[in-house]
């Protein structure tokens, strides 16, 4: 409005678009020119004049939306004018003018107008526009393509990045596997080494309970050969120290098999007083020689006839009141037995063990019932034992069903007590009989004993002479040799060991029940270190009347002779004994246990003693070097190192007597050639070998003595 | 008198079992034994020509890189082509002692409790 003509044609002239135009041209477009001036707010481009005009910023500026153009002043339009000349104009084209400004409009139809007449400057405006578009379009283009690269980009990282952490969500979960895998490992390596200690404990007490045979039995014998006063001090002592190494035994063997699951108890007759009597009498003396007063109090009310496991629950009140004493200097111990409730069939039953020793503070009576755990480190160097009284008892009264308690001041006194339940038994019991009227009952009887270790042999032959009066007793080494004597000759009874070589007791009692007449009826005893329920079962099931542990005690003998007597060989009766030796549950009947055979030895050497201890003596040598080879290759898992120790092994094995060993060695060296050998079946047939080897080691070695 | 008596070595690494077998063979006094752990110790007095070689199929126990047998066995008849060898083992396969056997050892006798008779009968046809 304020613009002159001349003005704006000169202002058009400054805009490329324009410069190439005559200024007549110029002169007659401004003049047509429509001048407009825009309010804040106003839409600079009207939605329904897209492309049909030319805006010139005269004055003030404005923002157009799209943020590709930002308009000041003199070129607002030349995007949206320039595309619209070419029909190809944006499509969205709502431009806001942010500030008031002052415009230029030039109608398209005026524009081409004015140009109409000068084609050759239309030509070049069409040209220029032409190039712009391109440059424009190809901006666009590049544009959009950078968009689109940068999406791509994005969509790579964003893949990526979900890769990556599906990656990672694959490898922490490949990682809680390992360690699953490593748990699982771990755990059978646990459970595995909690087997061989268990095998162990099983194998070391085997080994320690057949000299502690010897020794105990030998003891006796020497005992009652009218020894010399200084001699029979000796042998007491001797007696002594093999009563106390067996409790250790005992209490060893009862937490390994408890640790196991395999304690089971029994139930059959069981008196309180009469338990409680024999909890006095065993430990009053002991008691009196420390100046203590030992009390035991039963209650009247408890029924006397209730079924339940005696020994059991006798070592238990043993073991509490044993420690009663120990640990008392002065003062009492009191023991006692409540009845707390009776109903249908059912009691329950307290029993309490108090003293006045020298008590536990809260610290020690945490642990005080944990395995190898005294009060405090010094305790044992003090007091002695295992630590594994508490523990067992413990265990015992969770096997009754019970719970032990125990309160305690520390130097006012402790009192361990645990209730129980028990079912009142039937009440009856086995008429007692004297060993002497037992003894005498046995008179004249005829025996035969197979046995194959030469210890048991003699020490079973003395025991029996020297029991029962005009004994006859005969031994043979192994299951054959006992049938061909029951054949040929009479007995009235047969002691005889289950684990022998060539043939063992079970087979031997099968072939002598098959024998016609008199002799297939022979009561036989079994006569064995391991008397688990399930090996007195298997016994009794081949035709035993009876089993009795080894190392048996004269009473047990005794009795089991006299009840296969008085029972004429009908009843199968089970020795008063406890189980001995926990179960192996791999070793079938057939374990090799390294008893050797030396029949071949002494026919190849004519029974040459010289000759058959020189073999021995190789034979020991290479035990030796067998026993650590083969062990180190088992425990560095190289195979063809194990191979080698044990294929070294199995003729000499073969050769010294021991063919069941050497049939397992043979096995072992085929499942580590055919390499898919199970780990733990080899583990355990390598562990039976090592067992069978190491058990023929002592007994070869009595051999060269 | 001396001189009837056949000379036979014996090639094993299995101590015991060497012992009892020379001690067996010597006893019977027809023999005169000489024993080697390993079969190189062997191959070094192959110049004695023995009678007979009885020769252990593994020799690796106490040597961990000892040739075995059907090597030794190889070796012996590059150098002496007619020995007497008779094989040794403790193996059952029947593979092995074809080998050897096809390497041209007079017998396999596998070393269990009959392997002394069987040596006997062996030598007894010689």
């Amino acid at each position: 409005m304020h613009i002159t003509t001349s003005a704006l044609a000169l202002k058009l002239r400054g805009m490329d678009l324009f410069r190439s135009m005559p200024e007549p041209l110029l002169l007659e477009l401004a003049q047509k020119c429509g001048i407009e001036r825009m309010q804040t707010g106003d839409t600079i481009f009207r939605k329904d004049d897209p492309g049909r005009s030319l805006y010139l910023l005269l004055e003030g500026d404005a923002k157009v939306h799209d943020g590709d153009y930002v308009v000041a002043n003199m070129s607002v339009g030349s995007c949206f004018g320039e595309m619209a000349l070419l029909d190809e104009g944006p499509r969205s084209m709502s431009v806001t003018a942010i500030a008031p400004a002052l415009l230029a409009r030039i109608d398209r139809e005026i524009f081409f107008e004015v140009l109409g007449d000068h084609p050759d400057v239309m030509e070049q405006i069409v040209g220029l526009l032409t190039r712009r578009l391109r440059f424009q379009t190809d901006q666009t283009l590049a544009q959009l393509r950078r968009r689109e690269e940068e999406l791509t980009r994005l969509v790579d990282e964003r893949t990526a990045e979900l890769i990556r952490q599906k990656e990672e969500a694959e490898h922490l979960r490949a990682k809680a596997e390992a360690q699953m895998r490593e748990a699982e490992f771990q755990r059978q390596r646990a459970e595995q080494s909690e087997r061989f200690e268990q095998q162990f404990l099983a194998n070391m007490s085997h080994e320690l309970r057949t000299p502690m045979n010897a020794v105990m039995g030998m003891t006796n014998l020497l005992l009652q050969k009218n020894p010399r006063d200084d001699q029979r001090r000796y042998l007491d002592s001797i007696r002594q120290s093999s009563e106390a190494l067996l409790v250790i035994l005992n209490d060893i063997l009862d937490i390994s098999k408890i640790q196991a699951g395999r304690l089971e108890l029994e139930w059959t007759d069981l008196n309180v007083a009469q338990i409680l009597d024999n909890v006095f009498t065993t430990l009053q003396f002991r008691a009196e020689e420390k100046g203590l007063l030992f009390q035991v109090d039963c209650d009247p009310d408890i029924p006397p006839a209730l079924s339940g496991d005696p020994v059991r629950l006798q070592q238990i009140l043993i073991n509490l009141a044993g420690n009663a004493v120990k640990f008392t200097e002065k003062g009492r111990i009191n023991v006692i037995a409540r009845l707390l409730e009776q109903n249908a069939g059912r009691c329950r039953l307290r029993f309490e063990v108090t003293d006045t020793g020298i008590g536990m503070t809260a610290e020690q009576l945490a642990i005080v019932f944990e395995s190898f755990r005294q009060a405090s480190s010094d305790t044992t160097r003090k007091y002695g034992g295992t630590g594994l009284g508490l523990s067992i008892s413990k265990q015992l009264v969770e096997l009754f069903g019970g719970r032990i308690d125990v309160e305690s001041t520390p130097g006012e006194g402790s009192t361990f007590g645990f209730e129980i339940e028990l079912a009142v038994g039937t009440g009856q019991r086995k008429p007692e009989t004297s060993a002497a009227e037992a003894a005498d009952a046995l008179r004249g009887m005829r025996i035969l004993v197979a046995e194959d270790n030469y210890f048991n042999q003699v020490v079973a032959i003395e025991t029996l002479e020297m029991l029962i009066p005009e004994v006859v007793v005969h031994a043979v080494e192994n299951g054959q040799e006992a049938l061909n004597r029951v054949k040929s000759e009479p007995y009235d009874v047969v002691l005889m060991d289950v684990t022998m070589p060539v043939m063992d007791g079970l087979e031997a009692t099968r072939a002598i029940r098959e024998l016609p007449g008199p002799a297939g009826l022979v009561p036989i005893i079994a006569f064995t270190a391991s008397v688990t329920n399930k090996e007195v079962k298997k016994c009794l099931s081949t035709g035993m009347n009876a089993c009795v542990p080894k190392p048996f005690k004269d009473a047990e003998l005794l009795g089991a002779l006299l009840a296969v007597k008085t029972s004429n060989g009908q009843t199968p009766s089970v020795g008063e004994g406890e189980e001995y030796r926990p179960e192996n549950p791999e070793a079938g009947s057939s374990e090799p246990n390294g008893a050797p055979q030396l029949a071949f030895l002494e026919q190849l050497t004519g029974g040459n003693p010289a000759r058959m201890r020189k073999y021995i003596g190789l034979y020991l040598d290479s035990a030796a070097a067998a026993i650590p080879n083969i062990e180190a290759a088992l425990a560095a898992g190289d195979h063809e190192a194990l191979r080698r120790a044990v294929h070294t092994i199995k003729p000499q094995l073969r050769m010294i007597g021991m063919g069941d060993a050497a049939e397992l060695a043979q096995a072992i060296e085929t499942m580590v050639k055919e390499g898919a050998a199970d780990r733990a079946l080899l583990t355990g047939q390598v562990d039976r070998l090592l067992a069978a080897i190491r058990h023929s080691v002592p007994v070869f070695q009595s051999y060269l003595v | 008198m001396q001189d009837i008596k056949k000379h036979i070595f014996v090639v094993d690494d299995d101590k015991m079992f060497a012992t009892m077998l020379a001690d067996h063979l010597e006893e019977q006094g027809r023999y005169a034994v000489t024993t080697f752990g390993t079969g190189e110790e062997c191959l070094e007095r192959l110049g004695e020509n023995p009678d007979v070689i009885i020769l252990d199929y593994y020799l690796d126990s106490n040597v961990p890189d000892a040739k075995n047998g059907l090597e030794i066995l190889q070796a012996i008849h590059k150098e002496a082509p007619d020995q007497k060898v008779i094989m040794l083992s403790a193996q059952e396969h029947y593979g092995v002692a074809l080998q050897t056997i096809a390497s041209g050892a007079v017998q396999y006798v596998i070393k269990d409790l009959q392997a002394f008779k069987e040596i006997d009968a062996i030598l007894g046809e010689f």
